[in-house]
């Protein structure tokens, strides 16, 4: 396959770009998307903007060719199309730039650029790639997109800014003439952020149209020419920056409802179990996961922490279990100094842990239930006793969490792979309730589960608050955070940016906060 | 119940699947299969051999422990081989160089023999930990380096006086480092075993060893530990565990016993090192026991027995003027198709039991969704 | 002092092979001047190591071509085992060059198994690896007993037809003679190396070493190539831009083996000319070692293939060549030193000239090296490489992972 010639893209005709009608897409279970409808015009940069789950990923999938719709139609200028794999979308110059760049570290820029799309030499020297045409081929497109890059660097060598640059060439180099961008700013610092935006738009002016994913509204409102929103799996809205503000965004985003919370008494009291002060985690060449991260949680209290996925939340919970290193900060449990603690010794003392990745943190999936029930739990009592397991204790505690926590599975002895995800989280719930801890980190803790469970995880969530258990929540349901939490806090890029109270939030005080759109606005 | 047929699945898969190859290669050449079977049958099961086979499956049993053990933890202590010839080597010499009262001599010499082998094991360990080398290119290396030093110490300083012994070796031990065999114990309850035949008593230790393994693997803490890093050391760490040190401390133990391995004859009839008294292969013997027998200490010794029983056998098949390389061709099939039926049951055995547990626990709700996105669809 | 450092920097790979060469062979020059062994660097040694260079050489091409796709190759050995036992087999039943052919169709059919359960079927590669290390024993011994001798040969006939010598300097080969003859210091030296390597060359080392230029210009060179190594370091980025990774991965292994098969016909052709069983005696692994001494590239193979295949001739030399290899080891450690020294890390520094005055005392107040130890010294050195320069290596990226579409 030769490379295409390079020439400018055809004249804006009155088609769209791209064309989405009544998309539909089912999973085992769960729909996904349902009645989507996306005009994308020529040459624009078009924001889709949604929270997690709301089905933007598996949009998007669909539109570079990983799945195919199970009704509806998809046009590329004005011709429908039907992707049986991203070869053909690239083909119908559809490219993708994943937000988790597929470069190889340790091939050069001009290796990853040209791998599988190798120009080659003519005639009788055919299965030899012909770099000089590769070289030619990246300057110029570098220069025309303003999108400078050395073709003979290392990736490795490359910092984050550079390597977007090179996946959004890689995609052009193939004659792309839409861009589909996934969360383009999620691991950029301000200033790459500023140069991207100006990259953008030095690509829009050269006939190339942009689809912008994103959940941050400041940045959206500041380059997109239109903004779909997507929310519970179906476009709810179109507009354009000039006649909606972040906050009226924020609102469609999230849903004019938000659940009340059920009133009920407080059981918060005055003893702080565990403080954390001034956390940071810095990262080289990024921006901090961790930025002076305060917050305090009382016996007898659920602080919710709300935000979308990747603003630092995985790395909170880390620090404070004690699997990730912190750079700066203290964290205090019963007013004991923690920091340094091995993770073991932070669960002896009562730290328990509903991990956010049941699969890849929380259970042994070849192990049977009982043995799983000792996991994290393996140096105390019932299920050990001086240096030896107590198998009696531990499977004797098991047949308990059975019990009490509505765990469906014929015996213990299953091994824990073979449970449904619904009632993996209820054991996992049941093993930290049991053990009775002081402090439970709850991450995403109905996740996955079918409602009846939820009702009921809630339920032992809030029996154990008023026997006076701290709990952290960190959940991207709001109904969960509203329904369950004390205290409210809305975590974005590393940072808590507000407090709030859950009886009174309201939903767009709630999604702009999250979306970074309350920044620098005064609340 | 249908998970112990699984278990049993994939050797018997293979076991049958190297049977065929076997016989088709027999084919191809001027024997018969059937004879060669039938002698198989016939002899193996004889007396004798049986003997053959239970005193070649107490090493082959503890070095399929010493590399279970660091498979539990996914680590491949290929280093074995190395191992267990200098610890039998340094545990030769010391016991021939001391007189102690019996039970002191015994366990002496097996204690020497455990932290020798147990220091050459912690040398990739270290290597891998300090510099990043691949422990598997060091531990291959050092299997070779260790027949090297091995030899040199032998011949400079470890043998006995050439006045004494004409024969490369160290120095004879005393009694009180011997092990007895077992024909006594085992004529008095009526199997009669000529004298010629002797029965090993190692296999005791080997049963020892087993048992200790047992215990220490699934009924203590750090067994628990161990377990849990190889099973998924995410979860793992997550749950309290120090990796690092897990790693060192497993490659610890699997060498310790490792260090067992080549000791039946210097405790026994032997009762010294010498290139004959000490058997080569065992380390990667062991690799393949511990395949055949998942690292299971029962699968084990199932496993130990069948391959020393194809190793004894190879004699008569070899009086009887049969090719006996083809148990060595059964080894090797056997243990490529063992790995690969584990693979192959694995996927379907899990499979099933999620999807029968699914059907069985209808709980009226929708499965776990496929990317994690939440699957309740939020009214609007 | 930096000046040169950065000139070598900028030299391109393929031209600093004379450099390596000539660095080597005066730190070989001033030993055999400092310790008077002149066997150290006579055409004779050095033939024999670049002979015994080979067989590792094409172990750890095999190797380089598995790993640069992601699949570690510990199975090398039986693969190599295989092609010693076919390469004998072709020879004696059809002739030498018939031998050559199945001796790397057996290695490449150890290859293909090897792809087939670690590619195929998810098996762990180093598990796969010993399995087939051991069946390569096995069935070799067995098709040795039941085709030759009987039920317990170790060994087979003698191939009654070599594969022939050349010599490719005919006019110079006699003045290039005196020079080496006169011994003077580096002069001499490269006309004895240079010698061993162009007359009575047997072509199977000319076939061998085409075979280096050949993989690098494939593998960087050509799209089949990129597509391979991507599959190596990122397969996931290559599977999203259309690369087939499985194929890419049966390809290398495959080829892997057939070099690997390679090599075991060169250990029957070049030295035993027949097949015996322990041939291959662990060049496999250490054909492993050359390929992470040369970093996976090509040429570093070479070089490692090179060092490696000297330690081995060192068997049969006479004890004061041995011997002065203690000298030689110090002038390396020295020139480490001055390396080390000239970017201001003072303690290696001095732990290398400590051990470089260990190592010739040691040399001074010895007669020899314990015989013992000498068929290790390849094995030792590697270890040492491996410690001391594990820390500039970089392996494919996705080496020894098991890879399913989908991801798992």
């Amino acid at each position: 396959m030769t490379a295409p010639t390079s020439d400018a893209p055809t004249a804006p005709t009155a088609d769209f770009a791209v064309e989405l009608r009544g998309i539909v897409k089912r999973f085992p279970g769960v729909v996904a998307n349902r009645d989507v409808n996306l005009q994308v015009r020529p040459a624009t940069i078009h924001a889709v903007v949604g929270e997690n789950g709301a089905g933007k990923s598996t949009l998007m999938k669909i539109l570079y060719g990983m799945q195919k719709p199970d009704e509806g139609t998809i046009k590329v200028g004005g011709e429908e199309v039907s992707f049986r794999s991203p070869t053909d979308a690239i083909e119908a110059g559809i490219g993708m730039v994943h937000q988790h760049f597929m470069l190889a570290d340790n091939l050069t820029v001009l290796e990853n650029m040209i791998l599988g799309y190798e120009p080659r030499r003519a005639g009788p020297l055919r299965f030899l790639v012909d770099e000089r045409a590769a070289r030619e081929r990246i300057n110029e497109l570098g220069a025309r997109y303003g999108l400078p890059v050395d073709p003979d660097a290392l990736v490795e060598q490359l910092g984050v800014g550079e390597r977007q640059r090179v996946e959004i060439l890689k995609v052009l180099y193939r004659g792309a003439t839409t861009l589909i961008l996934d969360e383009p700013t999620a691991v950029l610092v301000p200033q790459e952020v500023e140069e991207l935006f100006a990259n953008l738009a030095e690509l829009k002016s050269e006939g190339i149209t942009i689809l912008f994913i994103s959940h941050k509204l400041d940045e959206v409102l500041s380059v997109a020419d239109d903004i779909t929103v997507i929310r519970a799996g179906t476009t709810v809205a179109t507009r354009q920056p000039h006649e909606v503000t972040a906050r009226q965004l924020a609102e469609i985003m999230v849903g004019s409802e938000l659940p009340t919370p059920e009133t009920r008494e407080s059981t918060v009291t005055d003893t702080v179990e565990l403080r954390v002060e001034g956390l940071t985690i810095l990262r080289p060449g990024l921006r901090p996961a961790l930025d002076n991260i305060s917050l305090e949680i009382r016996k007898g209290e659920i602080v919710g922490i709300a935000g979308v996925e990747g603003n630092g939340q995985t790395e909170l919970i880390g620090a404070i279990m004690g699997m990730v290193p912190v750079t700066d900060g203290r964290i205090e449990l019963a007013g004991e100094d923690i920091t340094h603690w091995s993770t073991r010794r932070r669960r002896e003392n009562g730290i328990g842990a509903v991990p956010q990745d049941r699969q890849r943190h929380g259970l042994l999936l070849d192990a049977p239930l009982w043995e799983n029930q000792i996991l994290g739990h393996q140096s105390q009592a019932p299920n050990a006793n001086g240096p030896w397991i107590d198998r009696e204790g531990a499977r004797a505690r098991t047949t308990e969490i059975v019990e009490r926590f509505d765990v469906r599975t014929p015996t213990i002895d299953v091994s824990a792979e073979a449970l449904s995800g619904g009632n993996q989280q209820k054991f996992i719930i049941g093993r930290e309730l049991l053990a009775e801890p002081s402090v439970m980190i709850a991450a995403h803790p109905t996740r996955g589960v079918d409602v009846g469970a939820q009702a009921f995880i809630w339920d032992q969530l809030r029996d154990a608050r008023s026997n006076g258990l701290a709990t952290l929540l960190i959940s991207a349901d709001l109904e969960e955070l509203i329904g369950l939490s004390d205290t409210l806090l809305v975590i974005y890029e590393g940072r808590i940016v507000a407090q709030l109270d859950p009886a009174h939030a309201t939903p767009e005080e709630l999604g702009s906060h999250m979306t970074g759109a309350g920044e620098g606005s005064d609340s | 119940m249908k998970r112990l047929i699984l278990q049993f699945a994939a050797p018997g898969l293979a076991i049958g699947f190297a049977l065929l190859v076997s016989a088709l290669m027999l084919s191809i050449t001027e024997y018969s299969a059937a004879e060669v079977f039938n002698v198989i049958v016939t002899e193996g099961f004889s007396k004798v051999y049986l003997i053959e086979t239970v005193n070649r499956a107490a090493p082959y049993y503890i070095s399929g422990v010493a590399v279970a053990v660091g498979f539990k933890m996914n680590l491949f202590n290929i280093g074995v081989e190395g191992q267990y010839k200098l610890a039998a080597l340094f545990a030769a010499a010391a016991a021939g160089a001391v007189s102690l009262p019996a039970p002191i001599h015994v366990v002496f010499t097996l204690l020497v023999a455990m932290v020798v082998g147990a220091a050459w094991a912690s040398i990739p360990a270290i290597l891998k930990a300090t510099r990043g080398v691949s422990e598997v290119i060091s531990s291959i290396m050092l299997n070779a380096i260790a027949l090297g030093v091995g030899s040199f110490l032998l011949g400079r300083w470890l043998r006995a006086p050439a006045s004494v012994s004409p024969v490369v070796g160290t120095p004879s031990t005393d009694p009180s480092a011997r092990l007895p065999t077992l024909n006594g114990l085992l004529n008095s309850i009526g199997l009669n075993i000529p004298d010629a035949n002797r029965v090993q008593s190692y296999i005791l230790v080997a049963a020892v060893v087993g048992v200790i393994y047992h215990i220490l693997i699934w009924r203590t803490r750090f067994g628990y530990d161990l377990r849990a890093t190889g099973s998924n050391p995410e979860a793992a760490g997550a749950s309290g565990v120090n990796a690092k040190r897990m790693i060192v401390t497993a490659m610890l133990l699997s060498g310790g016993f490792a260090g067992l391995i080549g000791l039946s004859n210097i405790m026994g009839q032997a009762g010294r090192y010498t290139d004959v008294s000490v058997v080569s292969g065992l380390g990667f013997t062991g690799i393949a026991i511990a395949l055949l027998g998942r690292n299971h200490p029962v699968g084990i010794a199932f496993a130990a027995l069948l391959w020393a029983f194809m190793d004894a056998v190879q004699t008569p098949l070899s009086n009887a003027a049969l090719p006996k390389q083809i148990t060595a061709i059964m080894q090797g099939i056997t243990v490529l198709s063992v790995v690969i039926a584990y693979e192959v049951v694995r996927r379907v055995g899990s499979r099933q039991e999620a999807s029968g547990l699914r059907r069985d626990t209808t709980e009226g709700g929708e499965p776990p969704p496929i990317d994690g996105t939440s699957p309740k669809v939020v009214p609007a | 002092m930096k000046a040169p450092l950065a000139l070598l920097a900028r030299i391109p790979r393929w031209a600093r092979f004379p450099l390596y060469l000539a660095g080597g062979m005066s730190v070989l020059a001033l030993a055999r001047v400092l310790t008077g062994a002149q066997q150290l660097t006579a055409e004779n040694t050095m033939r024999s190591a670049i002979e015994l260079s080979i067989p590792i050489a094409m172990a750890g091409l095999g190797g380089l071509w598995a790993e640069r796709a992601g699949v570690v190759n510990i199975g090398l050995e039986g693969m190599m085992i295989l092609g010693t036992w076919f390469g004998a087999f072709g020879g004696i039943a059809y002739g030498p060059w018939w031998g050559v052919a199945l001796g790397v169709a057996g290695g490449a059919v150890g290859g293909l198994i090897h792809a087939i359960a670690t590619v195929g079927f998810g098996v762990d590669h180093i598990i796969s690896g010993v399995a087939i290390n051991l069946l390569g024993v096995g069935a070799t011994e067995f098709l040795t007993s039941v085709n030759w001798d009987g039920a317990s040969a170790k060994e087979s006939p003698a191939i009654p037809e070599s594969l022939p010598r050349v010599d490719l300097i005919p006019f110079i080969k006699d003045p290039l003679r005196d020079l080496a003859g006169q011994g003077r210091f580096l002069l001499s030296d490269l006309a004895d190396f240079f010698l061993a390597a162009t007359t009575n060359i047997s072509v199977l080392i000319l076939l061998a070493g085409a075979l280096f230029p050949l993989t690098y210009f494939v593998l960087w060179k050509t799209p089949l190539g990129l597509r391979l190594r991507s599959v190596g370091e990122d397969p996931d980025a290559a599977d999203s831009l259309g690369v087939n990774v499985y194929a890419m991965k049966f390809l290398a292994v495959t080829v892997s083996g057939a070099l690997a098969g390679l090599g075991g016909v060169s250990l029957v052709y070049l030295f035993a000319q027949k097949f015996q069983s322990g041939q291959t005696n662990g060049r496999g692994f250490i054909g492993l070692a050359a390929m992470i001494f040369g970093n996976w590239r090509p040429g570093g193979l070479v070089v490692g293939a090179g060092l490696f295949g000297f330690m081995d001739s060192m068997q049969s030399q006479i004890d004061e060549t041995a011997h002065a290899l203690l000298i030689v080891a110090a002038l390396v450690f020295v020139i480490t030193a001055v390396y080390t020294a000239v970017k201001r890390r003072w303690v290696p520094t001095g732990l290398l000239l400590a051990t470089a005055l260990g190592c010739w005392y040691w040399y001074a107040s010895t007669d020899e090296l314990p015989r013992e130890l000498i068929p290790y010294f390849p094995h030792f050195t590697t270890l040492l490489v491996l410690v001391f320069a594990s820390q500039r290596l970089r392996m494919p990226a996705a080496d020894g992972k098991v890879w399913r579409r989908g991801g798992r």
